[in-house]
């Protein structure tokens, strides 16, 4: 039996060993960039791989705010992510209430012709709907960053599937005690449906932080400029003699919040990962 | 009041079909009409060509190369994605302490911008200084240069992507394998099944369900990996060796501004991703257990 013990322990040791040799893949270039961004500019001269540092600093940050409105381009990724979220809102709920709940003539039709859209990435049409945006004269502003992800497939689906696991007995107790469809949606659909809620709003919010190629069609103002594509024109900009201290300092000011908001949502991201998944 | 009744389902519907057909319906349509018209800056008015531009595009080379680029980093990103992810959901599937931090270590990745990440990349490939090429130049391979060279860039654009993706669809594998009733493997146990064959024989048929979906997922995603392009080489270069459908996509509209021939581009991707998907659902289906209540 202790032996038996001793070899499953043995067998674990071993186990861990390979998952901490291969996820340093994942770890050893987050870790390489802090490094190089906590370590004072004489550090970097060095022509052997510094893997810790002996005087960690600020100054990299201090030079990389620097650099570019940081605060401007939080501000202006954050009201872009949350208007496209807000104006999806608008868009899904009653699509997927109507599709969940109601019977009408062409419904699954309709359902199909809606899911479509998962094969049709707005990426896949930033010419066209660059053409779009310039003719509703809205080149250069954020409401053009909103728009093409107003409909979501994807989000229609999953509140679709997530509204259908409501009783009906609750809408109907709801509805003789008075209530109004908003009110119904606000009291009871949303909050039985919650973890999935939660899960869309996070992967959305996700999704349209981190977009590049559409703002960098659509954006031309300086001042207007979100997260990424700030940091990509910082990035461009330096291509000769390379600040490498600086830059790492820049990107871990894009990034780091965000995975601070990762590490605590974490649970809520293997929640949506396992219901499903295209992005949206 | 009847009629209210009636139109209601409708007008749930509505906002969501306006904003569908507005953005995805319509510019469709819209790519197959522009891309009968020559229309570009020295042809600002529209003028009908038929179907010349088709034949001008599939006669320029560099439309081929760019359609092999695509396919390769395709096929470079999906197949290794889709293997990696099933391997990490297999290795880390253990109920050890700590073990959410593993995946987590794992999958970070997904929840950060691509373009970050594709910086972090280039500052890891610098040849000479940076991690990588040091060290495998210390292993005896020479200097490598990761990026500056066309037999490479590609293949290291398909590796950042490889390593954004694999923890995200590690997520949905270890989702599939925790609804595998553990009854299966002890029968198989019983029967004396080994390791590789209760993998063979009940792990991967089960996870098949959910193999198709990733497929699709990775698919339609591997058409989108512009951002890597974009920040990790110079104009898809060199000799748009890096370059894919979507990025071409973006220059010849956004750069050169031929706006016909854009449209023609945009066409043969609409045209790729609704087959590729297509193909993907026919090919996965046929082999997919679904049980059966």
């Amino acid at each position: 039996m202790n032996a038996h013990r001793k070899r499953g322990a043995i067998a674990d040791l071993g186990r861990i060993m390979l998952i901490l040799a291969v996820i340093s893949i994942w770890v050893v270039p987050l870790w390489w960039t802090v490094i190089t961004a906590i370590r004072p500019v004489s550090e970097t001269l060095s022509l052997t791989p510094q893997w810790i540092t002996r005087r960690p600093t600020w100054e990299n940050f201090a030079r990389a705010f620097e650099l570019a409105p940081w605060g401007r381009y939080y501000l202006n990724t954050f009201q872009v992510v949350i208007g496209t979220f807000l104006i999806q809102m608008v868009t899904i709920i009653p699509a997927a209430y109507a599709f969940a709940r109601l019977r009408f003539p062409g419904r699954d039709l309709l359902f199909y012709v809606l899911l479509v859209q998962l094969m049709l990435p707005a990426a896949a049409l930033i010419f066209p709907n660059y053409t779009t945006i310039k003719t509703l004269g809205l080149v250069d502003t954020k409401i053009a960053l909103m728009l093409p992800y107003a409909a979501s497939a994807f989000g229609t689906f999953l509140l679709r599937q997530a509204f259908r696991t409501v009783p009906q007995e609750l809408e109907d107790a709801a509805l003789i005690d008075g209530c109004n469809w908003l009110g119904l949606v606000r009291h009871v659909y949303l909050p039985l449906i919650k973890p999935v809620f939660i899960a869309f709003a996070l992967n959305s919010i996700i999704y349209h932080w981190n977009e590049f190629l559409w703002p960098l069609v659509v954006i031309n103002s300086p001042g207007k400029r979100t997260l990424t594509l700030g940091l990509a024109m910082a990035f461009k900009s330096q291509e000769t003699g390379f600040d490498w201290p600086l830059m790492t300092a820049t990107l871990l000011i894009v990034i780091a919040p965000l995975l601070m908001l990762f590490v605590v949502f974490q649970r809520w991201f293997i929640r949506i990962y396992a219901q499903s998944g295209i992005k949206g | 009041m009847r009629a209210k009744k009636v139109l209601r389902p409708y007008l749930f519907i509505l906002p969501a079909f306006i904003f569908l057909g507005l953005f995805t319906y319509w510019p469709v349509f819209k790519s197959v009409y522009y891309s009968f018209f020559r229309w570009n800056l020295f042809t600002p008015r529209r003028v009908f060509v038929g179907l010349d531009l088709y034949r001008e595009v599939f006669q320029d080379p560099l439309t081929w190369k760019v359609l092999k680029n695509t396919f390769q980093l395709g096929l470079e990103t999906i197949v290794p994605s889709i293997i990696i992810g099933m391997a990490l959901a297999l290795l880390l599937n253990r109920a050890l302490r700590g073990i959410s931090l593993f995946r987590l270590a794992v999958y970070y990745p997904s929840v950060l911008p691509t373009v970050a990440l594709g910086a972090i990349w280039v500052f890891l490939f610098i040849p000479g200084y940076g991690l990588v090429p040091y060290y495998l130049e210390k292993l005896g391979f020479g200097q490598v240069r990761f990026l500056e060279d066309p037999r490479l860039a590609l293949h290291a654009i398909a590796f950042v992507t490889v390593w954004k993706q694999a923890g995200y669809f590690m997520i949905f594998f270890l989702a599939g394998l925790q609804n595998i009733p553990p009854y299966l493997y002890e029968a198989a146990l019983i029967e004396g099944a080994g390791a590789f064959q209760r993998f063979r024989y009940i792990t991967f048929p089960l996870l098949k369900p959910i193999s198709l979906f990733v497929v699709v997922m990775a698919l339609i995603g591997s058409v989108q990996w512009v951002d890597q392009v974009f920040i990790m080489t110079q104009d898809a270069g060199p000799f748009n060796s890096t370059n894919i459908l979507l990025f071409y996509i973006y220059q010849t509209a956004f750069q050169y501004w031929d706006l016909g021939k854009a449209s023609v581009l945009t066409v043969i991707q609409v045209s790729i991703l609704i087959s590729g998907t297509l193909l993907a659902f026919r090919v996965f289906e046929r082999g997919i257990y679904y049980e059966r209540a």
